[in-house]
């Protein structure tokens, strides 16, 4: 029993979940289906920004930021031109002013021949022969009024008078003569005085002077042979008288003084009197670069030195003035010749600039700034005059020095650190590298790719539109090289530059008139193409235009189609400019003036008016990398779009057309799909109207553009990590056409889906 | 995320959806059952069913019992859960769309656009239950709380979920209806119970197969703690036009709504809505963010359940193969009875208008005019309300009259139980019901349980539960399921004892 009621309970419970109604496995697909319209006559103005529009180039992106400019007047009003001003730092040209120099030039001034005055400092009684010497008379018995008859000295009398010319020692004679001096104090009258000068025990010259007077003091010249040495001077005197009474009580004949005349000495040991002595020298300038060839010539200077080794002083004197004078270097405002540099050495003010005996003075450094150097011949004149000082009126004991006539001064001058402000004069050429030069590849060698060097110009806005866009003829082209400049020499601007464009590829702009155009024989060396020396048809060259008093102009230089590649250049749409050139600076080596800071200052500026054609579709193409597709739906997801479509509605305000079409690849750039697929009409959207006369848009096209995707493409998007959208783009009628600011375009998008979801 | 607040505070009340159903109350035995047990239901689960049941005294079980974390019950059904149009459409590899879509919406609403299905919700948590027998009376201490969600949609509503945004359907301007209510509250009852002396003691007994009876009465007042509160209503028309080369496109809503809130939200809701005025680019993110601080403190109420109880000590001679003892029980209960007031800052918030997506950005950028379009919806378009005070809204009870009868024949017993509900809060339905059920107690300890209820507010259901039953210790589970939705819809709810002890 009790097993019935179990069963019997079982079967009831068991008949209840039975009968129970129980969920099964879900297994179910929903379809649904979305359409909403996305965007609603959305204006998309061309360009603008900040404002609120919609644009399609918002210039107030940083890459665009100042690289749309619109024409705010004149037949092209409102056009838009883009716009890039670069400046180019390439500092001062001053290294195209000339540079001279001068070697240090030594120069040394002899003492020369030196002149013997007196021989002693006091007057007379260098010496005396008493009356007894000379006539053997006692003079005790021959007092005044006796008379004596007429005789000679029996012996020459000798007198040292070496002994009492202080101021004598001895000497060297090369010329002259000494004047010698004797009183007659004998007390009787004398017929004649024989003298004999000696030289220590040598007769060196001898003079006889007749009639001399009782009481009379008489003197005669004994003239000197070169070569004649004076030395222990002493004399003999002999004389002869006739009878004749006595005058006076008898006494000495007196010899009383020694002066030299024109008495000119090699060398000799004296106390001498100042001597002064002179020499002149020059410098001489290199003369590659700058040539003084008239006597205007001139360097003015914008620093310098001129120094003076300190002088040797070889003589046992002190110079007591030492004048050293450049009559070729001139300070202003005059520049005369009266203003020309001297420097000293004396005693003056205070300082005492003499240079004494036997030493060396210090060395004198003159600043050379604001001078102007005459410097004919490309050579500086100096002159050197010394007077040194008079020892005789030196302290007794230093008064007689030993002087050699070739005992000199000497020292050199060094002209030195030139900096040339202004030069007038033949100006050699110049050539100046523009910018740096970096010397890892080569001194005075300047590569496009070189960063050190090259002066790069970046456009950044160009770089995905040139990278993106191809084929479009712009037509307006024109690159302008704006500069400031004080050069007033011929220059001649040789140049190198290299447009690049987003996907790399390279144009240079090169001159093709005669005023542009780089010939082989230009001097284009060491201008280099990534190492390679580039090519006359690869270069471009401009003149400057010369400032007329070196003030600082402003000019340019304009390289449209007349005269240059540019349109090629520009319609590579260069994302870069890189630019290398040397200035040739006075490349005629005619006479001119050039002035420091030679300055140039230019700027690259780059105007492309929006005025382009098509003459075949330009293409664009835009590859965006995507994850958005990464959630749609894969083949086997639960979830699938099984149909879907965009529907764009425009009115197209551009005139410009576009064919679009849409390729979506995967990771591997394996394409995916495309819309539309190959073989379905294509996605065009026409470009509007287009004035006849302005070129601009004058009426908008309209028209449906119609996206649609299969199951079997909507399934596979899912795969796609990129979108490559590739339109070709022309122009209405394949005719220029001009683009505004506002030129629009107004699209909606509205978007049909059917979303289908599996559960199972 | 941004839209996740203005979702929540929209329809918070959908997010509370997992809890609320059947009102009348049950534990694992009685929903093993059918979901009756006025008659059988004892301890202090009694409180809430029958009072008078705190005197049953069943085979050899303690006076005593406690409940920690004493129950829990949930209840999910309604016509919205419609398993016989998920098993004919939802799990055949069916595409849904065209005529098969047509139909199953058909099967599930009905071909008018306006009607609609609802879904109920309740659950059933009895945290702490005590409760003491004594041999004349007994008393009892309970607590419960119970959530009560309805969520009502429209066809429409469901054509919007199926179709998409098809201007084939939408072409004309539909109705997509919406309505959720929440209640929530907590219940703290205490439950006298006692033996009601018969009048004519010795008369019952000299009845055929009588041997004896006992009536008992109980009464079990409660309080009640408004905890939240929230009524959506929500009526909108939904037009998407056709696109195509020639035309754009566009969706227009026109919308209609109002919303009762209390508390912390009301008053941001009010704050938000006066900001507005003075303020229009006042953002909602910015007033309202409500945090639940204020959950017990928006109402309160009292309540009160009755009923009586007669156990009678019958001999059947029939049945005497079933069991020596045979024990009949037959009650009455009314259920529920009160109401439960929410009066703290009650407000009403209503806005209409019209949202039209066109496409037209005006100067703003695509993205931008995406994210300024869900931003217009949450501050300018169903942000734009208008907040009124309005007063204390009074919820009734979800009230119930109760008549069951238990016959207890040794292990087995069956019952029966014929109710209907005072009013329509949230599950509770006029509709009778009548539950049938019956108790195996394998081995004694191990009770086998089934049942079926037939009418209520779903289709037939059917429910079975087992678990152990031990003198001191009771561990029990049940569930229960319809048959055929049907029209009526289904429903399913699970009991768990909890954790019951017996001393």
């Amino acid at each position: 029993m009790r097993n019935f009621k179990l069963l019997t309970v079982c079967l009831i419970v068991a008949g209840t979940f039975i009968g129970c109604e129980a969920p099964k496995k879900a297994d179910f697909t929903t379809s649904h289906k979305i359409e909403a319209p996305l965007l609603f006559n959305k204006e998309f103005q061309f360009l603008g920004g900040g404002d609120g529009a919609e644009v399609l180039i918002d210039t107030t992106k940083s890459e665009f930021d100042s690289l749309f400019t619109i024409v705010g007047a004149g037949d092209d009003f409102g056009l838009i031109v883009l716009s890039k001003e670069e400046e180019f730092d390439f500092g001062d040209l001053n290294e195209a002013i000339p540079e001279i120099s001068a070697d240090p030039a030594n120069f040394s001034s002899e003492v020369g021949e030196l002149e013997i005055g007196n021989f002693s400092s006091g007057d007379g009684n260098l010496g005396t022969a008493s009356f007894q010497d000379l006539t053997g008379l006692n003079p005790a018995v021959v007092p005044a009024g006796t008379p004596i008859p007429g005789g000679s000295t029996p012996t020459p009398v000798n007198i040292n008078v070496g002994s009492n010319t202080d101021f004598f020692v001895s000497a060297t004679i090369k010329r002259g003569a000494i004047e010698i001096s004797v009183t007659n104090n004998l007390g009787f009258d004398i017929s004649a005085i024989d003298i004999d000068l000696n030289s220590g025990a040598s007769v060196v010259g001898n003079t006889t002077i007749n009639n001399v007077n009782n009481g009379q003091t008489t003197s005669d010249q004994i003239v000197f042979s070169d070569g004649d040495v004076l030395s222990n001077l002493n004399v003999d005197v002999s004389v002869s008288w006739n009878a004749q009474n006595t005058a006076a009580t008898p006494g000495d004949l007196v010899v009383e003084n020694i002066v030299g005349i024109d008495l000119v000495a090699s060398q000799v040991e004296a106390a001498l009197e100042a001597q002064d002595f002179s020499t002149s020298s020059s410098s001489t300038f290199d003369s590659s670069e700058f040539t003084f060839t008239d006597p205007s010539h001139y360097v003015e200077l914008e620093s310098g030195t001129i120094s003076i080794d300190p002088i040797v002083n070889g003589l046992d004197l002190t110079i007591e003035t030492l004048i050293i004078s450049f009559p070729d270097i001139r300070q202003g405002p005059n520049y005369l010749a009266s203003d020309s540099l001297v420097i000293s050495y004396v005693n003056s003010g205070g300082v005492d600039g003499r240079i004494l005996r036997s030493s060396t003075s210090v060395e004198k450094v003159v600043d050379l700034a604001g001078y102007r150097i005459f410097a004919l011949g490309n050579e500086v004149n100096y002159n050197i005059s010394a007077v040194t000082e008079n020892t005789q009126d030196a302290a007794p004991g230093d008064q007689t020095r030993v002087i050699n006539e070739t005992q000199e001064i000497s020292s050199s001058v060094s002209i030195s650190n030139l900096a040339i402000k202004t030069a007038f004069g033949a100006i050699a050429s110049q050539t100046t590298l523009l910018g740096d030069d970096d010397p890892s590849n080569g001194v005075d060698v300047i590569d496009l790719f070189n960063e050190t060097e090259t002066e790069l110009t970046e456009i950044d806005g160009l770089e995905d539109l040139s990278g993106q866009i191809d084929g479009l003829e712009f037509t307006q082209t024109a690159l302008t090289i704006n500069y400031t400049s004080n050069i007033g020499v011929p220059t001649t601007i040789y140049a190198a530059m290299l447009g690049i464009d987003g996907e790399g590829e390279q144009i240079f702009l090169s001159g093709t008139a005669a005023e542009t155009q780089v010939e082989a024989g230009d001097p284009i060396s060491g201008i280099l193409n990534n190492g390679v020396q580039v090519t006359p048809e690869q270069m471009i060259k401009f003149t400057l235009t010369p400032s007329p008093d070196g003030s600082t102009i402003v000019s340019s230089t304009v390289f449209d189609e007349t005269n240059s590649t540019v349109s090629d250049f520009l319609n590579n749409l260069p994302s870069e400019i890189r630019f290398v050139g040397k200035s040739i600076v006075n490349e005629s080596n005619g006479e001119a003036t050039i002035s420091t800071p030679l300055e140039f200052d230019p700027s690259i500026s780059i105007d492309l008016p929006l005025a382009f054609r098509t003459e075949t579709a330009a293409t664009f193409s835009d590859t965006t990398e995507t994850s958005d597709f990464e959630d749609f739906p894969k083949g086997e997801d639960d979830t699938q779009i099984a149909d879907g479509e965009l529907i764009i509605s425009y009115e197209n305000g551009l005139p410009l057309g576009f064919d679009i079409e849409l390729i979506f690849v995967d990771s591997l750039d394996a394409e995916v799909t495309s819309v539309p697929l190959p073989g379905d009409d294509l996605l065009e959207l026409l470009a509007s109207e287009v004035d006849a006369t302005t070129r601009f848009s004058s009426n908008p096209s309209t028209g449906n553009l119609v996206i649609a995707l299969t199951t079997d493409q909507l399934n596979q998007l899912y795969r796609t990590r990129k979108v490559i959208l590739s339109a070709n783009l022309r122009t209405t009628n394949n005719e220029e056409v001009k683009m505004r600011a506002e030129d629009s375009i107004i699209i909606s998008v509205s978007a049909k889906l059917k979303i289908e979801t599996t559960v199972n | 995320m941004k839209n996740l607040k203005i979702i929540f505070t929209i329809c918070f009340c959908v997010a509370a959806t997992s809890l609320y159903a059947q009102s009348r109350h049950y534990n694992s035995q009685t929903l093993g059952m059918g979901g009756g047990g006025t008659a059988y239901i004892d301890g202090y689960h009694s409180n809430f069913l029958n009072p008078a049941n705190l005197m049953l005294k069943k085979a050899k079980r303690p006076s005593t019992s406690l409940g920690i974390f004493g129950g829990l019950g949930v209840n999910v059904g309604g016509s919205l859960v419609n398993l016989g149009v998920y098993d004919d459409y939802f799990t055949k590899g069916l595409t849904l769309e065209g005529q098969v879509r047509e139909d199953m919406l058909n099967d599930w609403f009905g071909a008018g656009v306006n009607n609609t299905r609802d879904l109920a919700v309740n659950l059933d948590i009895v945290p702490l239950g005590f409760s003491k027998r004594g041999r004349k009376s007994a008393l009892s201490f309970a607590t419960r709380v119970r959530v009560i969600e309805d969520f009502t949609i429209n066809r429409g509503f469901a054509e919007l979920a199926f179709y998409g945004l098809d201007s084939d359907q939408f072409g004309s301007a539909v109705p997509v209806n919406f309505n959720n209510t929440t209640i929530s509250y907590a219940e703290v009852s205490i439950a006298y119970a006692r033996e009601i002396p018969l009048p004519l003691q010795g008369l019952v007994e000299s009845l055929p197969f009588i041997n004896g009876v006992k009536l008992y009465a109980g009464v079990a007042p409660k309080y009640i703690v408004g905890v939240q509160a929230s009524e959506l209503d929500f009526t909108s028309t939904l037009q998407v036009e056709p696109v195509g080369p020639t035309t754009a496109g566009g969706i227009t809503q026109n919308f209609d709504y109002s919303l009762y809130a209390f508390g912390e939200l009301s008053d941001q809701l009010a704050n938000y809505a006066t900001a507005r005025q003075s303020n229009p680019d006042a953002k909602f993110d910015d007033f309202v963010d409500y945090s639940g601080s204020d959950s017990g403190t928006l109402g309160s109420g009292f309540g009160m359940d009755l009923g009586v109880t007669a156990e009678i000590d019958v001999s059947l001679p029939v049945l005497g193969i079933l069991g020596k003892r045979q024990v009949l029980r037959l009650a009455m209960s009314a259920t529920d009875l009160g109401s439960v007031k929410f009066d703290k800052s009650p407000t009403r918030v209503t806005a209409n208008g019209e949202i039209t997506f066109d496409g037209d950005a005006g100067d703003d950028t695509f993205e931008d005019y995406l994210d300024n379009f869900s931003d217009s919806l949450q501050n300018d378009v169903y942000g734009d309300f208008t907040s009124v005070e309005e007063g204390a809204r009074k919820y009734e009870l979800p009230g119930m009259y109760n008549f069951g009868a238990a016959l207890t024949l040794g292990k087995l017993t069956t019952t029966l139980d014929y109710g209907f509900g005072f009013n329509s809060t949230g599950a509770n339905t006029r509709r009778s019901s009548l539950t049938l059920g019956t108790e195996y107690r394998l081995l004694g300890f191990i009770p086998l349980r089934f049942g079926t209820r037939l009418g209520g507010y779903s289709s037939t259901v059917y429910s079975a539960g087992f678990g152990v039953d031990l003198k001191f210790i009771e561990f029990s589970f049940a569930a229960q399921s319809a048959s055929n939705s049907g029209e009526l819809g289904s429903s399913v709810a699970a009991a768990w004892s909890g954790l019951l002890i017996r001393f």
